[in-house]
């Protein structure tokens, strides 16, 4: 397992390195900008506050696409290089291989919340006024990007069990929640429905929850059950 | 050396089918291959043979029928087959970004058995740099680390699906003379199958036919040569034969030259030959492996 861990981390270094530049990248961007306005500190008493929030906030959007990135590479990645033949002629469990390609993508996502989420969230819970304009409802979009973040891998990771196209997978991932949530919006108004924008957001949320385990549930129960690489 | 303790075949397939949408890849293939022995798979391009081996290394789902690989059920329990089964595939996909160092450690970390004498050693005798990513040898050397790759955890059965191609003249040499003769004499079960029918012909003592994913053949090497028999007749002036003698593999007549390639060949069945009105002269060419097997798969593309 220790071998296979090392394997799908290093096969997938490049999209790794990527996520680490979405996670720094903002918060460069939040040093320099503080640099840059030493002097004036923006009129704010806390600026470094505001800005590691946004940056905070910012990297966990584009993180997004990391785990997108991930979760649909994990499995199509290999096929689309055929070096998954070389895996399945090795003696290796099915379930031993996809449970190491489900640690790295749980590895990342830990990573990410470990980081960004929980510098959002303690910014955001210090209850500046500057971070209380910009997001109001801070533990609400949290929750919504770890609903939309589910279900862009879950997604992403039943579409690498089924096709060889990387590319597909991630598409298909990132596409899932404007999807959920245009398509509950278009709802809401064609059968007048009258949701407020708290209960949609709540019933995509749900959607996105259980659409994103389910993703995992079958791209796993496929990936097992199959006997091709 | 590893020798199963165990006893019946080292292979048996019961039937196995495979489709691929209308295309039937193999056709309810039944073959038993006995421990020990060395079976050469041999057939022209798209007959199954490549198919049937990722079946038996439970890569692929057969459509029907079943494989047994050393006793194992392989739809059953596929890793354990893989645990024991050597395997060189027609192209080769190991991780591009490893070094060859990495894959040995990887490769050796997969199995419960590994020979550390045998891997160095083959490391070198194939002159494998450890340090070099697989991305950079050229298409021999990758061929080279995938037959230690198949060796070094000491299978007890290697499949072969056309390992020597893409290997110089010297290296094919050093392994069919150096590896996998040592592998036969150690009494280690080979199924290889390949193009290079001179391979097959220096190592197999048994050999199968395949053609459209059907068994048309499988006997003893050396039983088959002696008992396949080209006849070469001469006809009498616009004579010809009206009916092809029983065994009949191939013929042609071309001119007043009819010739004749027989199974089960027998003096009888050349008297029989002899006997055909409008045959004026018969003799009998022995036939070598190519010159078999181009005349097996003529005589079918005739048939069908």
């Amino acid at each position: 397992m220790k071998w296979l861990l090392w394997k799908d981390y290093r096969h997938n270094r490049i999209i790794l390195l990527l996520g680490l530049g979405f996670l720094l990248v903002p918060h460069l961007f939040a040093l320099y900008a503080l640099h840059r306005q030493a002097s004036q500190s923006w009129g704010m008493q806390h600026p470094w506050q505001y800005a590691f929030g946004v940056s905070s906030y910012a990297g966990l959007l584009i993180s997004l696409l990391t785990i997108a990135l991930i979760a649909g590479s994990a499995i199509a990645g290999e096929r689309v290089d055929r070096s998954a033949e070389f895996l399945a002629s090795l003696p290796i469990a099915r379930r031993t291989i996809v449970a190491s390609k489900l640690v790295l993508v749980m590895t990342i996502a830990a990573v990410i919340w470990a980081t960004d989420g929980a510098l959002f969230g303690c910014l955001a819970a210090a209850d500046s006024p500057e971070m209380g304009r910009l997001f109001p409802d801070w533990q609400k979009g949290l929750a919504m990007f770890a609903a939309v973040g589910l279900a862009i891998s879950g997604i992403a990771w039943l579409f690498s069990s089924l096709t060889t196209s990387p590319m597909l997978s991630v598409w298909a991932g990132m596409v899932s929640p404007p999807a959920i949530i245009g398509g509950t919006a278009y709802m809401n108004h064609l059968f007048e429905l009258r949701m407020s924008d708290d209960q949609l957001g709540l019933f995509c949320a749900g959607i996105c929850l259980t659409l994103g385990i389910a993703g995992f549930i079958a791209g796993t129960w496929y990936y097992l059950r199959r006997v091709e690489p | 050396m590893i020798a199963s303790t165990e006893t019946g075949p080292a292979l048996e397939l019961i039937g196995l089918t495979k489709r691929f949408g209308r295309t039937l890849g193999v056709d309810r293939l039944s073959l038993t291959i006995p421990r020990g022995s060395v079976f050469g798979l041999l057939g022209p391009n798209g007959a199954g043979k490549s198919t049937t081996i990722r079946m038996l290394m439970g890569m692929l789902a057969p459509t029907d029928g079943q494989a047994r690989v050393l006793g194992i059920d392989v739809a059953a329990d596929p890793v354990e087959v893989k645990q024991r089964v050597g395997y060189v595939p027609e192209t080769h996909h190991i991780y591009r970004w490893m070094r060859v160092g990495e894959v040995l450690g990887f490769c050796k970390s997969c199995f419960r058995k590994w020979n550390d004498q045998t891997c160095r050693e083959l490391v070198e005798l194939f002159g494998l740099d450890l340090e070099k990513k697989v991305k950079h040898l050229s298409k021999g050397t990758q061929v080279k680390l995938a037959l230690l790759l198949a060796v070094a955890h000491e299978p007890e059965l290697l499949l072969l699906d056309e390992p020597l191609s893409g290997l110089d003249p010297i290296a094919r040499e050093e392994f069919l003379d150096g590896v996998l003769r040592t592998i036969c004499e150690r009494g280690q079960t080979v199924l290889i199958s390949s193009h290079m029918l001179d391979d097959v012909r220096r190592l197999a003592d048994t050999v199968g036919f395949l053609y459209e994913g059907r068994l048309l053949l499988q006997d003893n090497l050396d039983t088959l040569l002696a008992s396949t028999k080209r006849i070469s007749a001469t006809l009498g002036d616009g004579c010809r034969p009206t009916q092809a003698p029983d065994g009949t593999i191939w013929q042609r007549i071309e001119g007043r030259e009819w010739i004749v390639t027989l199974r089960d060949f027998t003096p009888e069945k050349l008297g029989q030959i002899q006997a055909t009105q409008g045959v004026e002269h018969a003799s009998v060419i022995d036939l070598g492996l190519e010159e078999l097997f181009k005349d097996l798969i003529r005589g079918q593309r005739v048939a069908s």
